[in-house]
C-alpha cells in the first residue's frame, strides 16, 4: 500500500473558485500596475493567501508573475519581501526546469534571516525548504530543516505541531516508525480541532501499526472518521476506512489458521467496499483504483475469485486511464496470480506477468520488476511440475514458453530469475529423456 | 437579524409549533408570527418585515397552505427576493407550480420525522448568513460517472434499479425527482438494504437491451415514458420518439433479471399479463398520467424505502399508498403474478451502507443544469447533426442576446452528453479567462498531471471523446489567450471525437476562422415552438387565468419578437403584474429585435432606485460571478440591491453565484463606466474582504 509523502490531490476548480480567481485576476491586473495607490503589502498578502490554490491548480507560472511583480513594489528589507521570496521559491519548485533557481532562492532567504531574525517567518521558510528537499528525495536534509524550524518555534506550539507532523511523515517514509510515533503524538494533541489533525491520522495510524499498536491505530482511525465526517473531508474519510481495513488484513495474516482469519478478512472487505462507495462520487480516480486493488487482493485470499477478478480488472482499467504504469504493473502481478488460483490458467497468468514486467521496466521500477520476475518464476515452476507428468508435446510447449520468458528476463537484466528458468528448462528437457 | 421565516396555514398550527420548537432547539433563528410579533405591533407590517429579512423560507405544505393566498404571496415574494425556499411536507397536496421544482423535506409521518428533520436542519445550517459561524458545507451526493466504472460485484450487493426517462420535455427534472426519492428512501431505512439507481442513457431501445442484458443486478426497471395502446415510447439516437411494443419489451425483459417493472404510464391488464408470462417479471406498477409530481415522489420514496427494508412488493406498495390522500390512491396500480412477491437481497454482511446514484452521463465539469427547455427542437437536431459530422472541430452557436444559446447548449449536454464518453467541460468565459484554465480542466478530466505538456494533452484528446463548451465566448478580453486557445482547437483531430461548442453573439475573431468550424445561428422561434413555450410557461407560472384565449397568447408572442428570453419575461411579468401591465411593458420596447434587449435593460435600469443603480455600476469592477458575501464588502445594503436587481432581471442567480448578464454589462460599460479612482476604491474593499476583513 505504501505511504504517500506530502500527498496532494489536485482538483478542478469549481465554478465558484474559477469566478473568484477571475475576479482576483482583474483586481491584481489593476493593483499591480506601477501607478496603483493601493497598499502593496495588502496586494502581496492577497497573492500569498491564494498561492496554494493557484499552485495546486496548475497556475504556477501565472502565480510566479504576480509574486514577482508584487515583490518589486516592496522594500527589500521588509519581512514581507522575504515571505514573497519564499512563495516564489515554492512556486519555482513546481515549474519544470526551475528547481535550481528555487534552491538558490531558498539559500538566499535563509541567509537573509541570519541578519534579520524573525523566528516565525524563518521557521516557515525552513519548513517550506524541507518540503522542497522531500521532493528531491533528500529526506535526511529535510529532517534537519524541520528540526531547525522546531527550534525556532519554541513559543509557537501550534506551528511547531504542524512541523512535527511533517517530520513524522518523513520518518515514516524512511521506515523509522518508532521515531515517527512520538512526533505524531505531540502534533496530534496540539492540532486538536484543526483539519490538519485529521489529515495526519492516516500516517500516524500507519506508524502505530508498524510498531505493533494496531488497536490504538484502529481507535485513532475511528475517531478520525468521525472528525472527517463532521468536517466534510470525504476522501480522507474513505482513506481512513481503507487504513482500518489494512489493520484487519494484518490481523488476518497474524491469525493461526484460516478459520480464525476469516472474520478479519470479512471485516476488511466490508470496510473496503464502504470506502469504494464513499470514493465513487469523489474526483480521485487514483485512490479509487488503489482501493479496488486492495479489495481484489483480499477477496482473492478469501477465494472469492469472481469478485476479486472484477475488482482487479477495474483497478487496472483506472490505472491505465491515469497513465499510472507503476501501480498498473503491481495490479497485473496480483491479477496474474489470481487467474492461476482461480482457473489454474498458467498461460493467462504468464501473460499478466509479462505485462507487469514490461510496465515496471518502462518506469524503471526495480522493486516491482523483481517482484514480477519472482512471481513469474513461481508460476513456471508450477507449470514444470505439472508438465513432467504430461505428454511430450505439452512439455515441448512449456519449454517454448520458458524460453520466451527467459529471453524477456534477460532483456530486463533479471539474470537471477533468467537463470532459474534456465534450470527449469534443463529439468524439463531431462524429464523428456 | 437574519432568520428562517415559516410560511404556513393556521389550520396546521399544532404541527408548525412543533417544527418551530425543533428548529429552535437546533439553535436556528426562526421567525414565527405566533412568537415573533410583539403585542400591539401591526400584524401585516410585521410579517412583511419578517419575510424581507429572512434568509430562508420554510413552507409547510398541506392542502390548507396550498389553498392559502397568504402562503402563495409569501412564496412569490421569497422567489423574487432570491431567498432559499424549503418546502416541508406535512400533508400531501397539489403544490403551487413554482414549488414543484424544489426538493422538499418530508415530515409527513412519525416514521420519517426525526431523520428528515435532521436533513432540514443540515440544509438550513449551510445557508450563508443564517448562523454566526457558518458551518462547513457538507452534502454528500453519491453520484458516479462512467469513468469510475461500477463493478458488477459491487452492484450485486445493492437493490439495483434501472431507470429510463424517454420523450419527456422535462426529463432532467424527472430524473432529479427520482434520484431524490431514492436518496430519501435510503435515508428512511438507515441500516437497511442500500439502493442503487442507474439511469439508462440514451433512452433508446438498444441501450435498454444492452444494459439490462449486461447488468444482472438490475431487478427493478423504472420507466418514465409516454404510453399508448400498450406501447411505451422510447427514443432513437436523435431523440425522436419511437414506439416500443409490449411484445418487444417482454422479449427484452426475458434476457434480464428484472422482477419488478414500474411504469409511469398505463398498460392494459392483458399486456401486463403477457409481460409476466414471457419474462421473470413478477409484478408491475402502473401510474396514471394524472398523478402529480408530488404524489409520484411520495409514492416512490415510501415504496422504495419499504423495498429497501426487505418488504414484499405488495407490502411496499400498500405502505406507499397509505401515505397518499384517499383520492390519490387510484393513480397507482399493482398487478402481481402471485402473493408476496419478493426481490432478491444479498447476504446482510455484504450490504453496503450508502446508496449509489449513477446518472448515466460522462463526467461533467461545471455544466449548468437546465430545468425547463421547451421548443427549439429543430435547432437542437441541427446542432446534434453538425457536431456529429466527421470533419467538424467546433460548432459556433450565434444569436442575439436572449435567443437561448446557452439554453440550447445545456440542453444538448443533458440529452446528448452520452456521446462524449470521456466527459464534458463547460467554461463560462469571462474577460479574465485564460487558455490554461481550460487546459487544466481538460487535464484533470482525463486524469493527466496538471504539469503535463500541452502536446501530451493534445495527443490524449486525439484518442478521446470530450466536449468542450465555451459559453459566451464574446466575453473574452485577452487576444493572446484567445490565440493560444485557437491554436489548440485547430490542432484537435476531428476524427478523434473531441469537439468544441461555443456560444457567442457573433464570430469571435481567432476562433471563427479555424477549419472544421460550423455555424448555427439562432433566430427568432418558429410560431409553433413559441406557442409551445408559452403553454409550458403558463403552467409553470400558474397564470392560466390570464390567458383565456389563444389570441391573447399570440399577442404576447408577437410583442416578444419570438425571442425565448422575452417570452419567459412576458409570462413572468404577467405573474407579477397581470397580463395587461406585462403587455404594456413589452409594448414600450422597440419592435426592432436588434435593440430589444438594450432597450429592455435601459427600461429596467430606470426603474431602480438611485442607490441600487450606483451599486450596479460598482459591480462592473467584478468581471466574473460573485457571491452575496463579497458584495457585502462593497455596500452594506447589498442584500436589498441584489433583490431589486434580480427582480428587474439585471442580475442572474444560479445556486449561490450572481452573474451580470452580458447585455447588462455592455449597457453599463457604454453609459456608466467607472473612473479609475472609483475602481481602486472597489478593489481595496474587495481585497480587504478577501483578506478576512469583510464587514
Amino acid at each position: 500500500m505504501g505511504i504517500t509523502i506530502n500527498p496532494s490531490h489536485p482538483t478542478a476548480l469549481t465554478r465558484e473558485q474559477q469566478a473568484t480567481l477571475n475576479n482576483m485576476r482583474a483586481v491584481l491586473g489593476r493593483q499591480l500596475r506601477p501607478t496603483s495607490k493601493t497598499d502593496p503589502a495588502m496586494v502581496a498578502e492577497l497573492i500569498i493567501q491564494n498561492a496554494v490554490l493557484m499552485r495546486e491548480n496548475g497556475l504556477a507560472t501565472e502565480l510566479l508573475d504576480y509574486l514577482q511583480r508584487a515583490r518589486e513594489k516592496l522594500d527589500a528589507e521588509k519581512p514581507l519581501h522575504t515571505r514573497l521570496s519564499v512563495e516564489i521559491a515554492v512556486t519555482l519548485d513546481v515549474i519544470d526546469g526551475r528547481q535550481d533557481e528555487a534552491s538558490e532562492l531558498f539559500q538566499n532567504v535563509l541567509t537573509w534571516y541570519q541578519t534579520h531574525p524573525n523566528a516565525l517567518d524563518e521557521a516557515r521558510a525552513r519548513s517550506a525548504y524541507g518540503r522542497f528537499l522531500i521532493n528531491r528525495s533528500q529526506l535526511q536534509v529535510a529532517l534537519t530543516q524541520f528540526q531547525q524550524a522546531l527550534d525556532l518555534l519554541k513559543d509557537q506550539p501550534f506551528e511547531a505541531a504542524i512541523v512535527r507532523g511533517e517530520m513524522g511523515r518523513v520518518l515514516v517514509g524512511q521506515g523509522k516508525f518508532g521515531e515517527a510515533v512520538p512526533q505524531f503524538e505531540k502534533a496530534y494533541t496540539v492540532l486538536r480541532g484543526d483539519d490538519r489533525q485529521v489529515r495526519l491520522m492516516n500516517d500516524f495510524a500507519a506508524a502505530l501499526v508498524e510498531v505493533g499498536e494496531s488497536d490504538r491505530a484502529e481507535k485513532l482511525l475511528i475517531e478520525g472518521i468521525e472528525i472527517a465526517t463532521q468536517q466534510g473531508l470525504w476522501l480522507l474519510r474513505a482513506n481512513l476506512r481503507r487504513q482500518i481495513a489494512y489493520i484487519y488484513h494484518l490481523r488476518a495474516e497474524k491469525s493461526s489458521d484460516a478459520a480464525s482469519a476469516q472474520p478479519y478478512l470479512d471485516e476488511a472487505v466490508r470496510l473496503l467496499n464502504q470506502a469504494v462507495a464513499e470514493m465513487l462520487p469523489l474526483q480521485n480516480t487514483l485512490d479509487l483504483a488503489v482501493v479496488y486493488h486492495d479489495l481484489g487482493r483480499i477477496e482473492a485470499q478469501q477465494r472469492h475469485f469472481n469478485e476479486a477478478e472484477a475488482h482487479l480488472r477495474l483497478s487496472i482499467e483506472l490505472f491505465q486511464r491515469l497513465g499510472n504504469l507503476r501501480n498498473e504493473a503491481v495490479a497485473e502481478i496480483t491479477l496474474g496470480t489470481l487467474v492461476v488460483l482461480k482457473n489454474g490458467d498458467i498461460a493467462a497468468g504468464n501473460e499478466h506477468l509479462h505485462r507487469a514486467l514490461q510496465l515496471a521496466n518502462k518506469v524503471g521500477d526495480q522493486f516491482t520488476l523483481h517482484q514480477a520476475a519472482e512471481t513469474l518464476s513461481r508460476l513456471h515452476q508450477l507449470q514444470v511440475t505439472r508438465a513432467k507428468a504430461q505428454s511430450q508435446e505439452i512439455r515441448r510447449q512449456v519449454i517454448d514458453q520458458l524460453s520466451f520468458s527467459r529471453a524477456r528476463l534477460s532483456e530486463y537484466s533479471l539474470s537471477e530469475a533468467a537463470l532459474a528458468l534456465e534450470h527449469m528448462i534443463t529439468e524439463l528437457e531431462a524429464a523428456r529423456g | 437579524m437574519s432568520h428562517i421565516f415559516v410560511s404556513y396555514s393556521r389550520k396546521n398550527l399544532t404541527f408548525v409549533t412543533q417544527l418551530v420548537t425543533d428548529l429552535q432547539q437546533a439553535d436556528l433563528p426562526v421567525w414565527f408570527d405566533q412568537i415573533s410579533i410583539q403585542p400591539g405591533e401591526n400584524w401585516e407590517a410585521a410579517i412583511e418585515k419578517g419575510l424581507k429579512e429572512a434568509i430562508a423560507v420554510a413552507v409547510v405544505v398541506s392542502p390548507d397552505s396550498m389553498a392559502s393566498e397568504y402562503v402563495r404571496k409569501e412564496i412569490n415574494f421569497a422567489q423574487e427576493s432570491d431567498q432559499l425556499i424549503l418546502p416541508v411536507l406535512y400533508r400531501p397536496a397539489q403544490l403551487f407550480l413554482n414549488l414543484q421544482t424544489i426538493q422538499w423535506v418530508d415530515l409527513s409521518s412519525e416514521a420519517v420525522y426525526a431523520a428528515n428533520l435532521q436533513k432540514l436542519i443540515a440544509v438550513l445550517r449551510r445557508e450563508p448568513g443564517l448562523l454566526e459561524n457558518d458551518a462547513v458545507p457538507t452534502g454528500e451526493a453519491v453520484e458516479v460517472d462512467d469513468t469510475r466504472k461500477l463493478s458488477p460485484t459491487i452492484l450485486s450487493n445493492y437493490l439495483h434499479i434501472g431507470a429510463m426517462i424517454a420523450g419527456q420535455t422535462k426529463s432532467q427534472q424527472l430524473w432529479r425527482r427520482l434520484a431524490g426519492s431514492i436518496g430519501t428512501a435510503s435515508q428512511m431505512n438507515v441500516g437497511g438494504q442500500a439502493l442503487a439507481l442507474s439511469r439508462l442513457t440514451p433512452p433508446t431501445l438498444s441501450r435498454l437491451v444492452s444494459l439490462l442484458g449486461a447488468t444482472p443486478s438490475i431487478q427493478i426497471l423504472h420507466l418514465i415514458c409516454r404510453t399508448e395502446n400498450d406501447m411505451c415510447f422510447v427514443e432513437d439516437d436523435q431523440g425522436r420518439e419511437t414506439p416500443l411494443q409490449i411484445d418487444e419489451l417482454a422479449r427484452i425483459l426475458q434476457n434480464s433479471s428484472v422482477k419488478l417493472l414500474v411504469v409511469q404510464g398505463q398498460l392494459s391488464v392483458a399486456g401486463i399479463q403477457k409481460l409476466m408470462q414471457q419474462s421473470l417479471v413478477q409484478a408491475v406498477i402502473t401510474t396514471t398520467t394524472a398523478a402529480s409530481d408530488v404524489m409520484s415522489k411520495l409514492f416512490e420514496e415510501h415504496f422504495y424505502a419499504a423495498l429497501a427494508a426487505g418488504k414484499a412488493v405488495q407490502v411496499a406498495y400498500q405502505t406507499a399508498l397509505n401515505t397518499l390522500g384517499p383520492d390519490d390512491k387510484d393513480h397507482f396500480k399493482l398487478t402481481a403474478k402471485h402473493d408476496g412477491v419478493m426481490l432478491d437481497y444479498p447476504p446482510i454482511e455484504k450490504r453496503p451502507i450508502q446508496p449509489i446514484i449513477d446518472p448515466g452521463l460522462p463526467p461533467m465539469r461545471n455544466v449548468p443544469i437546465n430545468p425547463d427547455f421547451v421548443g427549439q427542437g429543430q435547432p437542437l437536431l441541427e446542432l446534434s447533426e453538425k457536431l456529429s459530422s466527421d470533419d467538424t472541430r467546433q460548432v459556433m452557436i450565434y444569436g442575439l442576446g436572449g435567443m437561448g444559446k446557452s439554453w440550447l447548449a445545456s440542453e444538448f449536454v443533458a440529452r446528448y452528453g452520452w456521446r462524449f464518453s470521456d466527459g464534458i467541460v463547460w467554461i463560462q468565459v469571462s474577460e479574465q479567462t485564460r487558455a490554461e484554465d481550460i487546459f487544466n480542466q481538460l487535464r484533470l478530466l482525463l486524469g493527466l498531471p496538471l504539469n503535463s505538456a500541452l502536446t501530451h494533452l493534445e495527443n490524449t484528446l486525439r484518442q478521446r471523446r470530450v466536449l468542450i463548451v465555451l459559453d459566451q465566448a464574446n466575453e473574452w478580453g485577452n487576444s493572446t489567450e484567445l490565440t493560444e486557445l485557437a491554436q489548440f482547437v485547430s490542432r484537435l483531430e476531428p476524427l478523434g471525437g473531441t469537439r468544441v461548442m461555443l456560444t457567442a453573439w457573433g464570430p469571435t475573431v481567432g476562433l471563427a476562422e479555424i477549419s472544421g468550424s460550423r455555424e448555427l445561428t439562432l433566430a427568432e422561434m418558429l410560431p409553433v415552438e413559441a406557442e409551445e413555450l408559452v403553454r409550458q410557461l403558463i403552467i409553470d407560472y400558474d397564470v392560466a387565468g390570464e390567458f383565456k384565449s389563444e389570441l391573447v397568447m399570440r399577442q404576447l408572442i408577437e410583442k416578444t419578437a419570438y425571442t425565448p428570453w422575452f417570452i419567459k419575461e412576458g409570462v413572468r411579468l404577467t405573474r407579477l403584474e397581470g397580463l395587461e401591465v406585462a403587455l404594456e411593458d413589452l409594448d414600450a420596447l422597440s419592435a426592432d429585435t436588434m435593440l430589444l434587449f438594450e432597450r429592455y435593460v435601459g427600461m429596467q435600469h430606470q426603474k431602480l432606485a438611485e442607490p441600487t443603480q450606483v451599486f450596479l455600476r460598482q459591480l462592473q469592477g467584478l468581471p466574473d460571478s460573485f457571491d452575496r458575501r463579497l458584495v457585502q464588502a462593497i455596500d452594506s445594503q447589498s442584500r436589498e440591491h441584489l433583490r431589486q436587481l434580480i427582480q428587474h432581471q439585471l442580475l442572474r442567480r444560479e445556486d449561490k453565484l450572481y452573474t451580470i448578464p452580458p447585455t447588462v454589462r455592455v449597457y453599463l460599460r457604454q453609459r456608466y463606466p467607472l473612473s479609475e479612482a472609483e475602481q481602486d476604491t472597489i478593489d481595496q474593499q474587495v481585497i480587504q474582504y478577501w483578506l478576512g476583513g469583510a464587514k
